[in-house]
């Protein structure tokens, strides 16, 4: 038996309903001390309390309540049928708000846009949110427990609730996720050409509209990799094993496996850029991404130069570019608002 | 949403529609407060008693409370009501937390009424993201899972003393900052 607990254990242990009866008596001495701790107490609780919330709002029907109340009122002879009045508008729009909560982190330099659209497709209401070119990373928190975090130059549709077998979301660009384990609804995350099936576990997801491949990398537990050709017909599918990383041709549906440092792959979520034997063309291709800017290269023969290294998102875009040419084989110029880079005759 | 005010209900001339969106707005954040001092069904014959009083007009209010407010601290009383004379419970630990809750109200009746508002489930979630690491994970296990700290302990592999701690230190740090925005808010 421990005896030496702290005062903040005991409050954990009672608010999560696992205390002790020794316990609960230390406690309730404590809180009876001082008015101070009475207040901390209190305010703990109250905040802890709110977590069965969104759960209670989730399952309450409040018009079942009001018919409840309605029988009781007696005495009058003409109560509506149900009809769409104003108050059940704010009720759905509640259930709604309290199904889905999104979280903006970080809102820094970059543009971040919010579209909240309601599309509908299929009975379910969905949801759609952008990171502009140059915006800052933004972390959703979806209802399952589920966290995304977006990119810059991203778009990601997630319905508003998860009715039905599976849990749907659509992306393009890129995004790092950490899905809540639930086995009976499959975590589906559907990209132009390829779909991912996930139970519960984290990975990465690079898939730009105008690149050629969609590169997902696994983390941790397992996924399901399927892809399509351009035309939607299914070519491969493949099962992911943690650290490996699956190139999937947007064109002609065929899956590269290969294994990887997978932290490579989401070390832009910690504000880290790392690029190991990349080209200077794909390199050229993430900036453009997360700082906003144009860049081109002045001759082919550039494109296929190959990098290793890190540099982090806060530092500037001319500090990331004097790193890569530490060397000083290039010269940058600014061409209107596009910087080109062209060799440098030594 | 609704536009209701007081000059409705002191004129008398509150219809059932009015009635009804009054309570569409306002009862579920109600039974779900009295939900935390009493079981389920009391809650909502709770806040049904109360409801039907304004419908029968007999309750008595004050013009300058707000209607919120009003219908909050009439849920609290009635809560307040329903334990104290509730009979003794059975077990010593059902009669600590009897007392406690009688308290807790207590302590908030004496506060200010924003305490329906205070804790917005938008401002938690955002804070939670911005845990530390670990403590996030811990976090987000009991709060958005409701999950128990023994099972939380297995799920990341830590002690459950590990796991007491670090809940405590997200629930003071999200707390915390609550506190100093709605005192930032307050003083805008």
């Amino acid at each position: 038996m421990e005896s030496n607990n702290s005062i903040e254990e005991l409050i954990i242990r009672y608010l999560q309903e696992e205390i002790r009866e020794d316990e609960l008596r230390v406690l309730d001495a404590w809180i009876h001390e001082s008015d101070a701790n009475k207040s901390r107490f209190f305010e703990l609780k109250s905040l802890f309390d709110s977590r069965k919330e969104a759960a209670f709002l989730k399952r309450y029907s409040v018009e079942r309540s009001w018919e409840k109340l309605a029988g009781k009122l007696g005495g009058f002879t003409d109560m509506p049928a149900r009809s769409k009045l104003a108050g059940e508008r704010f009720w759905f729009s509640f259930l709604r708000y309290a199904a889905i909560i999104v979280i903006a982190m970080g809102v820094g330099v970059g543009v971040n846009q919010w579209i909240s659209n309601r599309l509908r497709a299929d009975d379910t209401e969905y949801n759609e949110i952008t990171v502009d070119k140059g915006g800052r990373a933004n972390t959703l928190l979806l209802s399952d427990g589920s966290k995304i975090i977006l990119n810059a130059s991203t778009r990601f549709k997630y319905p508003t609730s998860f009715n039905g077998d599976e849990r749907v979301v659509h992306l393009e660009g890129e995004a790092y996720f950490e899905v809540a384990k639930d086995h009976s609804k499959p975590f589906v995350v559907r990209l132009k050409n390829q779909q991912i099936t996930v139970l519960g576990t984290s990975f990465n997801i690079q898939a730009f509209n105008d690149d050629r491949f969609s590169v997902t990398t696994l983390l941790s537990g397992s996924i399901l990799l399927e892809s399509f050709d351009a035309q939607g017909r299914k070519m491969s599918s493949m099962k992911m094993k943690p650290n490996q990383q699956a190139r999937s041709d947007n064109w002609t549906g065929s899956i590269f496996l290969s294994e990887t440092d997978a932290s490579i792959s989401n070390a832009w979520v910690g504000g880290k850029y790392r690029f190991k034997d990349e080209t200077l063309v794909s390199i050229v291709k993430r900036l453009e991404n997360y700082y906003g800017v144009n860049i081109r290269l002045a001759h082919d023969s550039l494109r296929n130069i190959r990098y290793t290294g890190t540099f982090s998102l806060d530092q500037g875009i001319q500090e990331v570019l004097d790193i890569i040419n530490s060397e000083e084989q290039f010269s940058f110029t600014k061409d209107g608002k596009d910087i080109l880079i062209s060799a440098r005759s030594k | 949403m609704s536009v209701l005010s007081m000059n409705d209900y002191v004129a008398g001339k509150l219809e059932l529609d009015k009635f009804k969106l009054l309570y569409l707005e306002n009862a579920p954040r109600l039974i779900f407060y009295a939900s935390r001092y009493v079981d389920g069904d009391t809650a909502e014959d709770l806040v049904h008693d109360i409801f039907i009083k304004i419908w029968r007009k007999k309750e008595a209010y004050s013009a300058e409370e707000g209607l919120k407010t009003y219908l909050f601290r009439s849920v609290q009383n009635a809560c307040l009501d329903y334990l104290k004379h509730k009979s003794v419970e059975m077990t010593y630990a059902d009669e600590v937390a009897r007392r406690l809750k009688i308290e807790e109200i207590h302590y908030y009746q004496q506060s200010d009424a924003a305490e329906l508002e205070k804790e917005r489930l938008d401002s938690v979630y955002r804070e939670i993201a911005k845990l530390p690491d670990r403590c996030r994970e811990v976090f987000t296990l009991a709060y958005l899972e409701g999950k128990k700290s023994a099972e939380i302990a297995g799920i990341l592999n830590i002690s459950q003393r590990t796991v007491e701690a670090q809940l405590y230190k997200g629930l003071k740090i999200i707390r915390d900052v609550l506190a100093f925005l709605a005192l930032a808010f307050f003083f805008r």
